[in-house]
């Protein structure tokens, strides 16, 4: 990222994020201050096992939270924020302004209807475009993601495509209404691991290519390495690390990320991968300490008498570890 | 010559739908000896599952035979029989929380299956039920809880004390740890590999996860379509792929430092 | 496979205190309900002020009086009492016809659902042809033959709609069996019998409410059948016959052994009704 582009406003800014989820007479907490940044034509990877509260933080930014979850902070989308924003605003910000892929795209997908009237319909419904420009931009899109016969292909049903195919067309109809963002929620996880690959291949030339910024939820860091600007490592509901993707993967500030790193198999040589004891911790058993105080190996008293909060380190990282300087060589060691 | 535990000996398997036939697995060979880790890799349609499951007698085979111990397996249709297989062959499925039954207390769960095969000498059921959890890292309490009351990873676990529990001389591991978060994978690949130390059981693992396999196989079969594509030492076809598909399926796993290869058009 | 494994292996651990205590007023009010009903049968003649058939003529036809609660009917016999004892005899029969056609649909159902293939769709060409043919059809061919009373239409309708219930759990049945557990259990050796234990454990929510709710359409039906006569006969009290007899003191100006019948009647079915349909919403979320 250059220094100009460091200083372009951001596309989308979440501000101390919380949300709970009211269950019965209690309220339980789901995401506990999430902070980041999303600039425009970055990509930005949220990476976290189950529980971490990266899919519920993508929902948020939809606008989408289920019934019975309230939220308190602020998203900011281009000077409005979304948590407050009136339902006919948010209609409009959902069809124009973001565009969304799912992990399953046949579920999103009408079976019924062509490929050709998915990709048009939206657009040609919010009279932006007539019918016959919607046309040529979806066949557009579609050689750009590599369909080779976009005309023909688009007379085609859904049944017809495999995984791999619906996933760009489902890339396609998030970047029809030319948004300004786009989220993805693992949209490669369900798919092989070579069409995995090209798909992952699409996301970055298209965002390249349209300038569109990307909030990318995976669970896979080493996928969000390759294609990402920047990562933000959830855990327990909140962000406990934030930097580039490469110094994040390869350098990391926090032990958990270090952990996860470590407890990948390897595909080079045959040494079994260091678990971390113990569970993922949920947001709501986290009290005053730090989330990963129970499992951490550099755990020491001072990390047991306040929930650290995320401070910068370095130029462009974020740590919530407050032993993070003391112990970066024995993270780095690890994570290899 | 030691005798194979397990023979595949051109076995295919055609499933007839409406649409018309369906080759899953095309003319496949190999053998398994006892104590030994084999993994089977491939993508979806690679007919890898379905030769599990044919091997632990969940499907019928088309043409061809699979052997145990030399003997000719035949699908199971008593009780008798269906014994005989359990005690040969068992398998830890996908999906942890689909694969036990909800409404069933773990404890109860061994129970059933140790009446049925018994237990080693000397100890009582439910002595060797609690070892059984134990062995797998959980607790004896476990026994009188409910499968919801459990994690993805204590739940796979379970699941493998319960494929234990017949003391089978084969334990199939169809995708067992794909659902399972990296942290948690991680602990079940060590339980994994502890207990192959421990007991001497050969181990059918079946995964798209060419990482994973190198973990814990010696060997590893590369199926495409239905058919073996590369087969061979786990180092040997990681590190030096003959087959192009093979080097393909390698270059496309995300790894440190990995960028997407090149895209072809559709 | 022993008759305890299968009864222990039936036991659904849902019904704790925990359970109870999540119920809404609604539920709560429909339980007590629906109880009531079933005590009231229970004990009812043990409670009746006269005897059903203690006729009294210079009683008859009259109204609600502090003698007679719910006032007589044409031969003077107080309706309090008849309906008393008429619940035993309207609720015996529906309970039977139910648990009859409950027991031997829902082992249709796991019989089919099982084999599948040609045993299934055997089973179920067979069930649709019973399902054509009117239950109440069945019902008044087998009184003409084996003559009128409580038994051969309890035994007939029981047997008419067992076909109903078995087309309707072997849905539920078969999404049950294709669930991963099944095949799990059948590779560690488990016995077919003890394996559809465990599926019927699966298929108790619509079971209890097909049991539910064909309690309340076999008190209809019986109740209908001795509107026609063929069920119960005389002087015995039955709600259904109670109705009919009361038809011509209706138009007389004497309603009370209608209404008194009648609504006995309605409240049983819509009580019933409504609880089953909130036990099935109840154990169907829960899943």
């Amino acid at each position: 990222m250059t220094h100009t582009e460091a200083r372009r406003t951001p596309l989308l800014s979440i501000r101390d994020l919380h949300v709970r989820n009211r269950v019965g007479r209690e309220s339980v907490p789901v995401l506990c201050g999430v902070d980041f940044d999303v600039h425009p034509g970055e990509a930005v990877g949220v990476v976290g096992e189950s529980g971490s509260g990266k899919s519920m933080t993508l929902r948020a930014v939809m606008g989408q939270l289920p019934k019975g979850f309230s939220s308190e902070g602020s998203i900011e989308f281009d000077g409005e924020d979304i948590l407050s924003m009136r339902s006919s605003r948010l209609a409009r910000f959902r069809s124009r302004r973001v565009g969304m892929i799912y992990q399953d795209p046949r579920a999103h997908i009408n079976p019924l209807w062509t490929i050709g009237d998915f990709l048009t319909e939206a657009v040609v419904a919010d009279r932006r475009l007539s019918r016959r420009e919607a046309r040529d931009r979806a066949g557009r899109l579609l050689e750009e993601v590599g369909f080779r016969d976009p005309v023909r292909q688009m007379k085609q049903y859904p049944a017809e495509l495999s995984g791999g195919l619906l996933q760009r067309v489902m890339i396609v109809a998030a970047l029809m209404p030319e948004p300004e963002l786009l989220l993805a929620d693992e949209p490669t996880t369900a798919l092989d691991v070579t069409v995995q690959a090209e798909v992952m291949s699409i996301f970055g030339d298209v965002i390249r290519a349209h300038d569109v910024g990307l909030l990318f939820v995976t669970h896979d860091l080493d996928l969000t390495a390759a294609t990402t600007d920047r990562l933000v490592v959830m855990y327990a509901g909140r962000v406990i690390e934030a930097g580039p993707a490469r110094s994040v993967t390869s350098t990391p500030t926090h032990p958990y990320t270090s952990a996860l790193l470590a407890a990948r198999p390897s595909l080079t040589r045959r040494e079994l991968p260091a678990s971390i004891p113990g569970t993922p911790t949920l947001a709501s058993s986290v009290h005053d300490r730090c989330s990963f105080a129970d499992r951490c190996r550099f755990v020491e008293p001072e990390c047991v008498v306040a929930e650290p909060r995320l401070r910068p380190v370095g130029a462009e990282s974020l740590s919530a570890c407050v032993r993070t300087n003391e112990i970066r060589a024995g993270l780095e060691r690890i994570a290899q | 010559m030691i005798a194979s535990l397990v023979s595949l000996e051109h076995v295919t398997k055609v499933f007839t739908t409406p649409g018309g036939e369906f080759r899953a697995v095309d003319d496949v060979s190999f053998d398994l000896m006892p104590g030994e880790s084999v993994g089977i890799v491939g993508e979806s349609g690679s007919g890898k599952s379905t030769t599990a499951r044919m091997i632990a007698g969940l499907e019928r085979i088309t043409e061809g035979r699979i052997t145990f111990w030399g003997d000719q397996t035949r699908p199971a249709r008593t009780a008798v029989a269906r014994r005989a297989q359990a005690r040969r062959v068992q398998m830890v499925f996908q999906d942890p929380f689909g694969s036990l039954d909800p409404r069933q207390k773990l404890g109860a769960c061994l129970a059933e299956i140790l009446a049925i095969h018994g237990t080693p000498a000397g100890q009582s059921t439910d002595e060797f039920a609690r070892t059984l959890l134990e062995r797998v890292g959980l607790e004896a309490h476990h026994a009188d809880a409910y499968p919801r009351h459990l994690s993805g990873g204590q739940r796979q676990r379970f699941a493998i004390a319960r494929a234990l529990a017949p003391q089978p001389h084969l334990l199939i591991l169809d995708e067992a740890v794909s659902a399972l978060d990296v942290s948690v994978q991680a602990q079940v690949l060590r339980l994994l590999s502890d207990l192959r130390e421990e007991t001497q059981l050969a181990y059918l693992f079946v995964s798209h996860d060419l990482a994973v396999v190198r973990q814990i196989c010696d060997r590893v079969l590369v199926m495409r379509d239905g058919a073996v594509v590369e087969e061979g030492g786990i180092e040997q076809v990681l590190d030096d792929p003959q087959a192009a598909y093979t080097r393909r399926l390698i270059e496309s796993v995300p790894v440190p430092g990995w960028t997407p290869p090149q895209r072809q058009p559709r | 496979m022993t008759l305890a494994g299968i009864t222990a292996a039936l036991r659904t651990p849902r019904w704790g205190r925990r359970r109870l205590r999540a119920l809404d007023p609604y539920t709560i009010f429909l339980i007590v309900l629906c109880s009531a009903l079933l005590a009231m049968a229970a004990i009812g003649p043990l409670v009746a002020p006269y005897p059903p058939d203690f006729t009294d003529l210079l009683a008859a036809n009259q109204g609600p009086s502090p003698a007679h609660l719910l006032g007589t009917d044409s031969l003077g016999r107080d309706l309090l009492s008849r309906i008393l004892w008429g619940a035993q005899v309207s609720y015996a029969a529906a309970a039977l016809i139910v648990c009859i056609s409950v027991i031997l649909g829902t082992f249709l159902a796991l019989l089919s659902s099982w084999y599948g293939g040609f045993v299934d769709s055997a089973t179920s060409s067979v069930l649709n042809v019973f399902i054509a043919i009117p239950g109440m059809i069945v019902a008044i061919i087998a009184v003409t033959v084996l003559g009128a009373g409580f038994w051969a239409p309890v035994l007939a309708m029981a047997f008419a709609s067992s076909p109903y219930v078995a087309r309707v759990i072997r849905g539920t049945a078969l999404q049950e069996r294709r669930r991963p557990y099944v095949e799990a259990l059948a590779l560690s050796g488990v016995s077919s019998v003890r394996i559809n234990a465990h599926i019927l454990r699966g298929v108790m929510p619509i079971v209890l409410a097909q049991a539910t709710f064909g309690f309340s359409v076999a008190l209809l039906e019986f109740g209908a059948l001795s509107f026609i006569g063929l069920g119960v006969q005389p002087p015995a009290a039955e709600w259904g016959a109670m109705v009919i007899a009361g038809r011509t003191e209706l138009l007389a100006g004497n309603p009370q052994q209608t209404m008194a019948a009648g609504f006995m009647i309605v409240l049983t079915v819509i009580s019933f009704t409504l609880l089953g349909e909130r036990v099935q919403r109840m154990l169907g979320a829960s899943r």
